[in-house]
């Protein structure tokens, strides 16, 4: 019941609807520019009530027509129109014949364009300029009109470069929203697919849609969503992230609880699975949520190679990732309380490495991970070629030198960069990240406490995980708790046809794929 | 804000049960690979320890072995302190090296003959309340001193006590008797049989290490030293064995070789209505042929003879052994064990004057030994066609 009160209450606000039937624009209640004022009748106060909003703005530019007596002002913003259509679809067919424009209507009818909305109040005129339209305002007419000639620039489709993959589509998202909508519809071509835009931003004015299938998505999930995404307030939402972390469940927390990927195919995957997705203008990127452990560590290379293969591929990440934070820290455990743990060769030939080494091995350990971690932000932020070399460098120079200066021994560079290379193996850079910085935590523990430090720690982390949420999903399902109908795609990646249902954590409304799944290999009929 | 309070009280416990006081480098450390124990005519005991040289061990990169050059050349160096007892004599090495001696990596024991016959249980308690030492190192008994067997040349080992350990756990290998590591020697002397068995290692004439046999203990006194052919007799007694060779000698003066493959061994305690004791050992194994004396043909009878003649071999080496301990009164085979585990209450009967008991209990044999294979790639191609060729069942006559 609440939640219907909720909804109500919003879609209370639909001020317009866009040309998609199932888009929805609210207006953030807070826009602190928001006025009810409507627009004045004489061209003459609409340019100057536009000029003064927009002083002293260089690109805002206007054009006054003069049509049989009737005057007509056209205001755009330079560099977010296409100039060939304003002249094709709005200066040609008006300036091109004895036309009678008393009405609004009249003007519309002679436009030769595909979109053209109302302008009824002094803010809406302000949003049109904002989103590339051009406005145009007849002299005696209180309303106006925002024609849509918008050529807003932004790049083509490209390669998924975050998560590339061996097998299957390359495409990724762009920064347009309206691009990657449609590249979602490309794939699911059904109108169950809805989308459902807010615009978040006082000043940015964001379009941030939520994605779903009805009559699959719970529509609880959807309710919250709405509820987290209208409870922002804020100037600017500057991209995806900016959101995750007003919507996540938990604040205090190194774990991603909402998954980010930029592979079109993957959100239309995970949609008719149950899940939700948020896209935002300017992010090429789309939010899956709700989001567990297991998500993470899942490529989309896995849902192109055979079933089979799969197996070893799933086990070796998840035995990464523990590697990944565990490894250095059970090295300094190792060295300095727990020796007695070590085969003996390796104990000896660790022993003649540490001989002269002027730091103990858990100072060791972490500036070698420091060392590690400028190396890879140096990497990232310089370009692909320079970091590639920088990169070489780190390693191969600096690492060398530095055992050969006796600064370090050859066993923690061999632990740091086998840490490294196991968290290259993680599939989401959510996970990576937070794996960087839980490391430094147990090479501190390990060096205070050994391998009991690592234990409670260990504790405090596993505690933690089986703790999050993710919109109400347990972040560890299907693990814990323990899910077994839904483990089939966790360590395993069953075969197609035996995934008949769809994932029970995430409670969709039709648990069931599809009424007539194919058979398995056995039940096929012999050619 | 309570729950938080709650985890934060319960962290700070956790913390404070333990502290950084454990911390220790690798390179502060004294990595100790083998000890050794001797009596002083004094009656003091002098303990020799191996320790690792990090530089020189070849698993570092380094140059050193274990034979030859001097001490700073080598993979390892030997120290030996002096004290009342065991505990103390350790203690001084913290006395006389710059690092702290770490134990927990030590692999033998070597035992001397002087300290084994004042007698081992001395340095049991210590073993094994030490909380760094491994119950699995190995103890090993010498005629000599400790000090020499830990110090000999092990090539190609480059350290002592590993050479010492692998040679231990070849002789293991080949029937459980000869294993000799804490835990299993320490059940040893703690079984109603109370008579552990060491393996025995002496230098051989050009100053090696060498395998020489079993020390039997009583207690953890020393009572005898079985060699190796004698100690066969004892393998097949006690129990299970692998890849032990026997010789039969033939009517050409040359001999024929076999090849115990595997064998079994099962004691049963049987009183008798008279309430006479008797043992009953029941030994069944396969055997091929390693070399052949004669040039007959392979057949079904041939095989019969030659299996008899294996079973005779082997039988008179358990007669020959079971004598000697029932001579030496070392019940190293664990009848009593066996009583125990099986009879309890005729044990709790026999144990006050089972020392006398044993001395002259009869014993039976049963032995099979199934030769098996040739040896050679052809076969009689009859051969497994046949009952008597096929290996033998779980219990069954043979020779007596």
């Amino acid at each position: 019941m609440k939640a219907k009160k909720l909804i109500g209450r919003k879609l209370s606000n639909i001020k317009t609807c866009r040309s998609q039937r199932t888009h929805r624009k609210l207006p953030h209640p807070t826009s602190g520019d928001a006025t009810e004022r409507t627009l004045p009748a004489q061209i003459a106060k609409v340019q100057e009530w536009i000029e003064q909003e927009w002083h002293p703005c260089t690109d805002l530019q206007f054009r006054t027509l003069r049509v049989n007596q009737h005057e007509l002002l056209l205001v755009w913003i330079q560099g977010l129109v296409a100039k060939e259509y304003i002249q094709s679809g709005i200066l040609q067919p008006l300036l091109s014949g004895d036309l009678t424009l008393e009405t609004l209507r009249d003007v519309a009818d002679h436009l030769q364009t595909v979109t053209i909305d109302p302008i009824h109040t002094l803010d809406d005129c302000n949003v049109a300029l904002e989103d590339g339209k051009v406005v145009i305002s007849l002299d005696g007419q209180s309303r106006g009109l925002a024609v849509d000639v918008s050529k807003i620039p932004g790049r083509s489709l490209e390669k998924a470069e975050n998560e590339p993959t061996l097998h299957g589509p390359q495409e990724a998202f762009v920064e347009n929203a309206a691009t990657n909508i449609s590249l979602l519809r490309k794939r699911i071509r059904s109108p169950r697919l809805k989308i459902e835009t807010y615009i978040l931003g006082s000043y940015s004015k964001t379009s941030v849609s939520i994605l779903y299938i009805e009559g699959i998505t719970k529509p609880a999930l959807l309710t919250e969503m709405r509820e987290r995404l209208l409870r922002i307030h804020t100037d600017m939402v500057h991209d995806l992230n900016d959101l995750q972390e007003y919507i996540a469940d938990e604040a205090f927390t190194l774990f991603p609880l909402t998954e980010e990927t930029e592979r079109p195919e993957r959100v239309a995957a995970n949609l008719l699975q149950g899940r939700a997705g948020i896209i935002a203008d300017g992010s090429p990127f789309c939010l899956m949520v709700p989001a567990t452990f297991v998500n993470f560590l899942t490529s989309p290379d896995d849902y192109y190679m055979q079933y089979s293969l799969v197996l070893p591929l799933r086990v070796l990440r998840h035995v990464m990732y523990w590697i990944s934070i565990l490894l250095p820290a059970m090295y300094v455990a190792l060295l300095t309380y727990n020796q007695d743990l070590l085969p003996t060769p390796l104990l000896i030939s660790v022993t003649a490495q540490h001989a002269g080494i002027p730091f103990p091995t858990v100072v060791e350990a972490l500036l070698m991970l420091a060392a590690f971690e400028a190396l890879r932000e140096a990497g990232t932020r310089l370009p692909r070629a320079v970091g590639q070399s920088v990169s070489i460098v780190g390693t191969l120079i600096i690492g060398d030198a530095a055992v050969r200066a006796g600064l370090v021994s050859p066993g923690i560079i061999i632990a740091v960069a086998s840490t490294g290379v196991a968290s290259f193996t993680l599939p989401a850079l959510g996970l990576v990240s937070s794996s960087r910085n839980i490391q430094f935590l147990f090479v501190i523990v390990a060096g205070l406490l050994g391998l009991y430090g690592i234990l409670l720690l260990g504790m405090l982390l596993v505690g933690h995980l089986v703790s999050l949420r993710s919109f109400g999903v347990p972040y560890m399902s299907p693990i814990a708790p323990m899910i077994w109908s839904d483990m089939k795609d966790v360590v395993i990646r069953s075969p197609w046809w035996a995934m008949k249902r769809r994932p029970r954590q995430f409670e969709p409304q039709n648990p069931v794929r599809s009424d007539r799944m194919p058979p398995g290999p056995k039940q096929q009929k012999r050619i | 804000m309570k729950r938080i309070l709650i985890v934060a009280a319960l962290f700070v416990c956790c913390l404070s049960l333990t502290s950084c006081a454990d911390h220790t480098e690798v390179n502060d450390m004294n990595v100790v690979v083998g000890l050794g124990l001797d009596e002083t005519k004094d009656g003091m005991t002098r303990v020799t320890a191996e320790f690792v040289n990090p530089q020189n061990s070849p698993i570092s990169g380094g140059q050193g072995g274990s034979s030859g050059g001097s001490s700073k050349s080598k993979a390892y160096f030997i120290r030996d302190t002096t004290g009342p007892s065991l505990e103390d004599a350790i203690k001084q090495f913290d006395q006389i090296l710059p690092h702290r001696m770490y134990m927990a990596h030590n692999t033998v024991v070597v035992f001397g003959a002087t300290y084994l016959k004042h007698g081992i249980e001395r340095a049991f308690d210590y073993l094994e309340r030490n909380r760094y030492l491994r119950r699995n190192q190995m103890m090993i008994a010498t005629t000599g001193s400790a000090n020499r067997l830990l110090a000999a040349p092990t090539d190609p080992e480059p350290t002592n006590a590993f050479g010492l350990r692998a040679l231990a756990e070849q002789a293991a290998a080949t029937s459980p008797v000869m294993d000799s590591e804490q835990l299993h020697i320490i059940k040893q002397y703690l079984s109603p049989s109370h008579a552990p068995v060491l393996i025995w290692m002496d230098l051989d004439q050009k100053g090696r290490p060498m395998q020489k046999g079993v020390a039997l203990l009583h207690g953890g006194k020393i009572v005898d030293y079985l060699d190796l052919p004698h100690a066969e007799g004892l393998f097949w007694l006690k129990g299970e064995t692998h890849q032990i060779q026997v010789s039969v000698p033939c009517a050409n003066h040359h001999k024929t070789t076999f090849r115990i493959v595997r064998s079994n061994t099962k004691v049963t305690a049987i009183q008798n209505p008279h309430h006479k004791l008797t043992f009953i050992v029941s030994l069944q194994g396969t055997a091929e042929i390693e070399s052949f004396c004669s040039t007959e043909l392979f057949d079904q009878t041939l095989y019969q003879r030659i299996s008899q003649q294996v079973d005779t071999a082997v039988l008179d080496k358990m007669r020959q052994t079971m004598k000697t301990l029932q001579t030496d009164d070392v019940d190293a085979v664990q009848f009593a064990a066996q009583l125990y585990r099986h009879h309890p209450q005729l044990w709790r009967k026999l144990k006050g004057s089972w020392n006398q008991d044993f001395t002259h209990l009869p014993v039976s044999y049963h032995v099979h030994i199934q030769v098996e294979r040739s040896g050679l790639i052809a076969q009689t191609p009859t051969r497994w066609l046949e009952d008597q060729g096929k290996p033998p069942r779980v219990q069954g006559g043979g020779a007596k």
